[in-house]
């Protein structure tokens, strides 16, 4: 997918204008995190079981090589193959020849965000062969040509009056003159739609959550179902996988289970858990014939050992970005790119570059919920800060930020300037302020205050009631 | 140009910062098992117990269960439950060895096969390796006898469970799953399965059978 992270302000306001948009991020805001909350005091030792779930991940990112090597001799000797792929185009590529080898014409997709970072259903598209995405959100974003809006719930952005506009529009064949109000109708519509794409399709593509190096098996997770039968109905299935999604062991898995589906949904356990290893056995009714994985680096490596390191832990519940207030005022969209909310601003820096996505690291307050809901602790804020470091000694930030910064350190390198200054300023804005003690409007600050009021200066400046007070009290 | 697999494992070996390491070095990481935490939920030591509290979390998630005396129940609760689901007296049934001495014509009208799940099946009864007590999770795995389709393509799958399969956490089924396999590697497929299938894609309207099963029944069988 193409990034338009460079154009975040714009899409956010577009996003804040769009009424539709924000009757369902309302909705959204109360959803998940009650959810999560309720999952979570069900369980006393959630806080024990994350900070297990973090040492896995950061035991394995200081073995990283061993176990991929592990993970890799395990899918050859269970008959599968491993694809390694640097990067984006190296992934797609190899990912068409499978499909050219197995003579494919439709290729069944349950979920996977690598496949949306590397624009897999495109690329596919152009060479002839038609991707069907088989997760009810990712299917209905398909048929209206947008990307994903959320990592678990990629059509969160829509009303169910959109999704069955889409459906009777695309769902030729049926009735057009149907009624589509109730989603229990639309579901099955969409349910008897799938079925016969799963049926026909050559290849099944999908994601992997985790990869278990002890067993050579690719672990998803899914509460529809889709998965499985997109990698168990096919004659191949291939699995999309970036290097840092190992866990050494089924007991490893376990514990990252537990904080999961938790964090994400706010189910003890999402309903299919499924552990693959390697192609059909002799004499299984079932299966596919081949079976391969890519294991996909694409920046990760990059990460490694630099402050942005803890990033590489995330499990992609989803968690941080359903508390985040700016992604619940602006949706999934405005972040122009796959993953939004606050680890998509920490992680589409570092994957598309600073330059493309430099307004990201500052579309959050700091405000620190997502730190604190996040499962595997990674430190969002702080690296969010150091985006900003790095946004600075690049000079990429707007000219009137860059000329108010510039002013307020040579203020502040002149204190008795700063003195006289500061005290002219807070006696105009405590006349301006009148009566109600409160600014409406200020120069320079449109954009902040058309949303808001500021309460004017009482009295002295710091300084001035500082020096007050201590010749009070010293 | 190096390949790909060389320039990348290359690339890890010298960023990693190898100091933060575990104690345990991989290799006998991955030889140890060693376990996480494990809930006090997951830790009931009588199977009385473990039971109940397989069933009572299965239910929270959806699924039906009934507790048979014996195996000798199954065809009259399979065909009361499809009865109720309005559904066609017709199941695929697994090739596994426990549903070997079921005496399927007891029901007059009930129609068995066996063999590979098809597009056109209604329902489905295989056999669990395991039970979950800690969240009402079944462990189905994949043979040339308990295909991973059964759980998947019909609109119902029905599960039989030996209440002796019914464990107190994930940790103790894979302890179950590795005596089991032996020197054999992991079944093909192994599927954690917590109720039936679900969404919420529309609207956040939760809705049951999106792809899998709308109903999930397990029978949990005593004394096996
Ligand atoms: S950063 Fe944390 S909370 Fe956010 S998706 Fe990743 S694991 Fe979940």
């Amino acid at each position: 997918m193409k990034s338009s992270a460079r154009h975040f302000p714009a899409n956010a306001r577009e996003a804040l204008a769009d009424e539709r948009l924000q009757g369902v991020l309302d909705k959204f805001s109360d959803g998940f995190p009650v959810k999560r909350a309720n999952a979570i005091a069900r369980l006393d030792e959630f806080d024990e079981l994350r900070d297990a779930a973090r040492d896995i991940k950061d035991h394995v990112l200081a073995n990283l090589d061993t176990y991929l090597k592990r993970f890799e001799s395990r899918v050859h000797e269970s008959g599968g193959h491993v694809h390694w792929c640097r990067d984006d185009q190296e992934a797609r590529t190899t990912i068409l020849s499978i499909c050219r080898a197995a003579n494919a014409r439709t290729v069944t997709k349950s979920k996977s965000m690598i496949g949306e970072e590397i624009a897999i259903n495109d690329y596919l598209a152009d060479h002839d062969i038609e991707p069907v995405e088989t997760d009810l959100g990712e299917y209905i974003i398909q048929l209206r040509q947008e990307p994903p809006s959320h990592i678990i719930a990629p059509a969160i952005h829509l009303s169910k009056e959109q999704v069955a506009e889409t459906f009777v529009e695309k769902h030729t064949g049926r009735d057009p003159d149907r009624t589509l109000t109730d989603p229990r109708v639309m579901l099955d519509e969409a349910r008897a739609e799938l079925r016969q794409k799963f049926l026909n399709a050559d290849v099944g593509l999908t994601g992997a959550n985790m990869l278990v190096a002890e067993t050579g098996s690719i672990a998803i997770v899914t509460n529809e179902g889709n998965a499985d039968l997109t990698m168990g109905l096919p004659r191949v299935h291939i699995a999309l996988a970036s290097i840092e999604k190992i866990v050494p062991t089924l007991e490893d898995a376990s514990t990252i289970l537990r904080v999961l589906a938790r964090s994400a949904t706010g189910q003890e356990m999402s309903v299919y858990t499924t552990f693959a290893t390697g192609p059909k056995r002799t004499d299984d009714l079932d299966g596919p014939e081949e079976f391969h994985v890519l294991l996909l680096d694409n920046g990760r490596s990059d990460l490694l050992g630099t402050e942005f390191q803890d990033i590489l832990r995330c499990i992609r519940c989803g968690s941080c970005i359903n508390h985040c207030p700016v992604y619940s005022t602006v949706g999934g969209h405005a972040y122009g790119w796959v993953y939004p909310g606050p680890m998509g601003s920490v992680l589409t820096p570092a994957l598309v570059g600073i330059e493309d996505a430099h307004h990201l690291p500052n579309a959050s307050t700091l405000c620190g919920k997502c730190e604190t809901v996040c499962p595997m602790h990674i430190p969002l804020p702080r690296m969010l800060r150091s985006w900003r470091v790095r946004q600075v000694e690049k000079n990429l930030q707007s000219a009137s930020s860059r000329y108010g910064l510039g002013l307020w350190s040579y203020l502040a390198r002149h204190p008795r300037l700063y003195r006289v200054l500061s005290n002219c300023v807070a006696r105009a804005l405590n006349i301006m302020g009148g009566h109600r003690g409160k600014l409406s409007r200020l120069p320079l600050a449109g954009g902040w205050m058309s949303k808001r009021d500021l309460p004017a200066p009482q009295g002295g400046t710091f300084m001035a009631q500082w020096k007050n007070s201590r010749s009070r009290y010293l | 140009m190096t390949d790909a697999r060389t320039h990348i494992l290359a690339k890890l070996e010298r960023v990693i910062d190898r100091k933060d390491a575990g104690s345990a070095d991989a290799d006998s990481r991955i030889s140890l098992h060693i376990a996480g935490p494990i809930p006090r939920r997951g830790t009931d030591e009588t199977k009385p117990e473990q039971t109940e509290r397989f069933v009572r979390e299965a239910m929270l998630a959806g699924a039906d269960v009934h507790e048979l005396i014996s195996i000798e129940q199954v065809p009259v609760t399979v065909v009361a439950y499809l009865r109720a689901k309005n559904l066609p007296l017709n199941v695929r049934v697994s090739a596994d060895g426990i549903f070997e001495n079921v005496r399927w014509n007891q029901e007059p009208g009930l129609e068995i096969e066996n063999g590979g799940v098809e597009a056109t099946d209604t329902a489905s009864l295989s056999a669990a390796a395991s039970g979950v007590a800690e969240t009402g999770t079944l462990v189905m795995a994949s043979s040339p006898e308990n295909p991973a389709m059964y759980g998947f393509v019909p609109l119902l799958h029905m599960v039989l469970l030996p209440e002796s399969c019914i464990h107190g956490s994930y940790e103790d089924a894979w302890i179950a799953l590795r005596q089991r396999q032996g020197n054999l590697a992991m079944p093909r497929m192994v599927n954690m399965i917590t109720g039936p299938s679900r969404t919420a894609d529309i609207e956040q309207t939760l809705l049951m059978g999106a792809h899998g099963p709308q109903n999930l029944m397990i029978m949990i069988v005593g004394g096996t």
